[in-house]
């Protein structure tokens, strides 16, 4: 797959976490979502449960606006940032600079590296008290 | 300038990141960079953040790169570092840096990093 194909796909991955479904299929079954701030991997089927629970706490799916992608072979750097609206009426505005990976069309792992303190101060609380 | 010498650039600087000793002809006179934890800074106000950093590691800092991706006027280095601060906490960051390239200069640099891990322990060391 050329690069500007893994770059859409890409795009389209956002724009479905922004609509607040994403289709399991743009990910490979053995799909791992890295993330600095837990320092763990988790499968795409605890990647799925953490989405829903972040989406939980949102009047609407928070949105991700994707404002610059890197590409080289299998590889897609995004930057991007968050917009939302937690039930609370706070807003979730987070910064974002994604990797992924790509195999045959499919993610097959995604690094998020984001401001994690922002997660920590307006995310955290709400997560561990529902 | 090519994709390839605008990734050496960006490893050079990764590794003056190590000392602070920042070799200034890398970056352009309108050079700004960004961390969320600091926001937007000036070549000038970077430039003074860097000298005092690597002065709370006890032991130095060290930065690995482990990927780059480039494209066009753009290179995305991710890194992780090791180190130790001043307070005796160690350091363990996970970057991924976006450069911006002019005329084979840096003329942005945004820092995306642990933000958790970096107020934790090195604002701390650094008194902020």
């Amino acid at each position: 797959m050329s690069t500007e194909t893994n770059k859409r796909t890409a795009r389209t991955l956002f724009e479905m976490v922004s609509a607040g479904a994403i289709d399991p299929e743009i990910f490979t079954d053995s799909f791992v979502l890295w993330a600095p701030m837990t320092g763990q991997e988790m499968s795409r089927e605890q990647y799925f449960a953490g989405y829903e629970a972040l989406r939980r706490e949102f009047r609407t799916p928070f949105k991700i606006i994707v404002t610059g992608m890197v590409a080289e072979e299998d590889r897609v750097a995004v930057e991007g940032r968050s917009e939302g609206e937690f039930t609370t009426g706070e807003p979730y505005r987070n910064h974002y600079h994604f990797l992924l990976y790509f195999k045959d069309g499919k993610i097959a792992r995604m690094h998020e590296h984001m401001d994690s303190k922002h997660v920590m101060d307006v995310v955290m609380p709400k997560l561990s008290v529902s | 300038m090519s994709v390839e010498a605008n990734k050496e650039t960006a490893r050079r600087l990764i590794s003056q990141l190590e000392t602070g000793k920042i070799d200034t002809s890398m970056l352009a006179d309108s050079f700004t960079m960004w961390t969320a934890i600091t926001g937007e800074m000036s070549r000038e106000q970077y430039l003074g953040f860097g000298v005092a950093v690597p002065a709370v590691f006890t032991k130095p800092l060290e930065l690995h790169i482990t990927e780059m991706t480039a494209e066009g006027n753009r290179v995305a280095v991710q890194v992780h570092s090791g180190g130790e601060l001043k307070t005796g906490v160690p350091y363990r960051n996970n970057y991924h840096f976006l450069f911006e390239f002019e005329g084979g200069k840096i003329v942005r640099m945004r820092e995306h990093m642990d933000t958790k891990h970096a107020s934790e322990t090195l604002a701390v060391a650094l008194g902020a």
